[in-house]
């Protein structure tokens, strides 16, 4: 039996090996599998960058896309509040709880505006935990994050950002963005485009996955014991879409009970035309009425004079 | 918690690392400890199951026991077994079947205060119960004598490997080998080890990614042509054999490295030349316990009525079998369909089937294999189609002009062409194993380790490297 075992330590040994290195060699060699294994056209990289200058902020913000299109630095500046956007492509709760765990006691936020969207529920979080991966620092918050995704790909591009890393520093500078995207200093990325087109929308149902749903409440946790106000909001889409959903109601009440939210579907009304580039993405212009409302509607000054005068 | 699964990685090396050094110690440690990771493989996703699980082994065994004093009591202990184990599986599987059955052929109005329940059906029913009932049966015609010790029967109903979908074991198979201490055996392991990793590259590289493409298709059928519906199901056959083969290999060899030798599942059954010959090779532990318990009596009572008699069992049992796969008419249409193509064969026209195999044997062989393929890949549309409407949708599709269009596909063509050339490499690669025991058997590898090692390296990192990005549940665990 000693022999056997000292015989598949030898082969897993020298099979890790062999996979780092082919997992390095062959998607570079069919330049197929870049999805899984190198981070695409990300903002992450240049927010995370961010963090040493952005620390004692008055408002973090994370979330999805909603998060980092959705709320612009430069307009709650006008507004005396200082911020710092760590949204990312179809961030879900797995890779939020990564990038607080490893971030948060850093940047020490007074607010933190989570932005919610019932969909990044639903997703297994692959995308966005390769971005992560290879955009932030690496830590053990990263790496259980990498497992609790249960994807093989998560764990072979951790690998991939290792050696890489290794080999070469890697500069998330030379990420692309999409055209006609732009990075704004403070994280928020500013989409120019066409305005949005109607089109119908099928019948959604909701689904929540289990793994994501515990990653919200001990995100919510994890804020709440850093003693950190928490704000969480969902970002107003188009009418047409919003009413296409017939869990809207659910999903609030589900939300509502784990902390201050407000839905910003029900609160704000945007002209589909002006406001909006696609279903769920707003325009500059779109930016600027719903942070303004947002900073009114949730009085963000004024908690943010409080808790300082709490802290004195 | 299924083979393919994170978890059963980490369960298994410390299951395999305790039952090994239990096994210097004596065989109740074996068993006991083989009994308590089998509990825990199946109760690992809901442990309320297991009281079901319990519960049927218990009573079966109590009923085997009974079984053993030839009082007059022997037959309806014996009914009261087969009735509580088939009863088991009508509630579980079948109730709600039937009551929405029943609803659709007299109106809604019927029934009305049997409302379809929420059940769970516990996962692997169809395969211990079909074991429990083979016991019961085989004992009763003192085929062997009852087990007498509970931990062995237990570990026979729910030993894990084959827990979940088989292959269905026999007692007469695995009870001696309960009995009986395992010895660590390197080369069985090794032996167990290669042959799941060939069902697990199977499963996951060929099995796993051609369902990303049949769902795609399947699943909005209305917009395809009948060229996609044609590929489509060509790569659903290879799907669902790479799956349950997958499955069996798997099941056969994780019981290897724990010292059993469980019945083969699959011989290699895309290569058959008939429809019987298919099902010989295919799910074999299933046709062989239905044509002993089922196709022999119904044969035996049906023995007056000559070559009708034999054609009506044959019908019977594979209506049976179909029903077996779930509670659905596309399974019974399907079953009832594949007992009709064992007509010929029953109506054999001996002149023309010695004339064809003397004179033109090679085109006899080629015809048969084209033949059986593409029929069992046609019948394979009744299995994959939620309802029969829809697979009568997809037969009209397949005989209509679209036939003739380029297919078109919506999970991308570089996907679909990948897919296909692994369908097309399990086909060759298993074409020259057909005569080993599995897929990745010793004697088709190198002698030297090193080259032996590269091979399993590479079987290995193509797993981690194809695998899709959600991995889809073992068909035949659902039946």
């Amino acid at each position: 039996m000693q022999k056997f075992l000292f015989d598949c330590f030898i082969f897993s040994l020298l099979f890790s090996i062999f996979y780092c290195i082919l997992i390095i060699a062959i998607p570079g060699f069919l330049g197929v599998p870049t999805r899984y294994y190198t981070a695409e056209s990300s903002n992450l990289g240049y927010s995370l960058q961010e963090v040493p200058s952005h620390t004692k902020i008055d408002i973090l913000f994370l979330g999805s896309s909603h998060a980092y299109r959705g709320f612009d630095p430069r307009i709650f500046s006008e507004f005396g509040l200082s911020s710092l956007n760590l949204g990312s492509s179809a961030q879900t709760p797995l890779q939020t709880e990564a990038l607080l765990r490893t971030y948060l006691k850093e940047i020490k936020p007074k607010i933190i505006i989570y932005e919610v969207s019932p969909i990044i529920f639903s997703l297994d979080g692959l995308e966005s935990s390769v971005d992560l991966i290879w955009n932030s620092r690496l830590s053990f918050p990263i790496l259980e994050m990498a497992f609790r995704t249960r994807s093989v790909h998560a764990i072979n591009a951790i690998i991939c950002s290792l050696i890489y890393k290794f080999l070469k520093p890697y500069d998330s500078n030379k990420n692309q963005l999409a055209n006609g995207m732009e990075y704004i200093s403070g994280g928020y990325v500013q989409t120019n485009g066409s305005s949005y087109i109607e089109i119908d929308y099928p019948d959604e149902t909701l689904y929540f996955r289990p793994e994501q749903w515990d990653a919200f409440e001990r995100t919510i946790l994890l804020i709440n014991q850093q003693g950190i106000e928490l704000k969480i909001v969902q970002s107003p889409i188009v009418d047409s879409l919003y009413h296409a959903r017939d869990y809207n109601s659910r999903f609030d009440t589900k939300i509502s009970k784990v902390g201050f939210y407000t839905n910003f579907n029900k609160h704000l009304k945007l002209n589909k035309n002006i406001d909006f580039l696609d279903s769920e993405h707003l325009t500059s212009k779109g930016v600027q009425v719903f942070n303004r409302n947002l900073i009114n509607h949730l009085n963000l000054k004024r908690e943010v004079e409080k808790i300082i005068d709490l802290r004195k | 918690m299924l083979f393919t699964s994170s978890i059963f990685l980490v369960f298994s090396v410390l299951f395999f690392l305790i039952y090994w050094v239990f096994s210097r110690f004596s065989l109740l440690c074996q068993n006991g400890w083989l009994l308590i990771g089998s509990y825990i493989f199946y109760g690992w996703t809901n442990w309320m199951l297991l009281f079901i699980l319990v519960a049927v082994s218990s009573v079966n065994f109590l009923c085997g026991r009974r079984i053993i004093n030839k009082s007059k009591i022997v037959k309806p202990i014996l009914f009261f077994g087969i009735l509580f184990n088939v009863g088991t599986l009508v509630y579980f599987k079948y109730a709600n079947f039937f009551i929405e059955s029943f609803r659709d052929i007299f109106g809604p109005s019927h029934l009305e205060n049997l409302s379809t329940a929420k059940l769970i059906i516990p996962l692997g029913i169809s395969y211990y119960t079909f074991r429990n009932i083979s016991y019961l049966l085989d004992i009763s015609r003192e085929k062997y004598k009852p087990v007498k010790n509970w931990l062995v029967y237990y570990n026979y109903v729910s030993f894990f490997p084959s827990l979940l979908a088989g292959p269905i074991d026999r007692a007469n198979n695995f009870v001696p080998q309960l009995i009986l201490p395992r010895k660590f055996d390197k080369e069985g392991i090794k032996n167990g080890l290669r042959q799941f990793l060939w069902g697990l590259f199977k499963k996951i590289v060929i099995a796993d990614n051609c369902a990303i493409v049949t769902d795609a298709i399947f699943d909005s059928s209305n917009a395809q042509s009948g060229s996609s519906i044609l590929v489509g199901l060509f790569i659903y056959t290879l799907q669902i054999y790479a799956d349950f083969s997958g499955y069996s290999d798997m099941a056969i060899g994780t019981a290897r490295m724990l010292g059993f030798n469980l019945v083969k599942n699959f011989n290699f059954p895309l290569y058959s030349k008939s429809i019987p010959e298919f099902w010989r090779k295919w799910h074999i532990s299933l046709t062989s316990w239905l044509s002993e318990y089922i196709f022999t009596p119904l044969n035996i009572a049906f023995r007056n009525l000559g070559r009708l008699g034999i054609v009506l069992a044959i019908v019977i049992n594979f209506t049976i079998c179909g029903i077996w796969h779930g509670a659905n008419t596309n399974y019974i249409v399907f079953g009832f369909v594949h007992g009709l193509f064992f007509i010929p064969s029953v109506l054999k026209f001996p002149r023309l089937q010695d004339f064809l195999t003397r004179r033109y044997e090679f085109v006899n062989d080629l015809l048969g294999f084209l033949a059986t393929f593409l029929t069992v890949m046609f019948t394979f549309a009744i299995f994959k189609a939620k309802s029969i409407t829809i697979a009568i949708d997809y037969y009209l599709l397949l005989f209509s002009r679209s036939i003739w269009t380029v297919p078109t596909f919506s999970s991308g063509k570089t996907h679909v062409a990948m897919v296909l050339l692994l369908c097309i490499s399990l086909l060759v690669f298993e074409w020259y194993q057909r005569n080993r025991e599995h897929g990745l058997t010793i004697h088709t590898l190198p002698k030297h380790r090193a080259w032996r090692w590269v091979i399993y390296s590479a079987i290995l990192f193509t797993i981690c490297f194809l695998m899709p990005r959600s991995n889809s549940p073992f068909i035949y665990t659902n039946f």
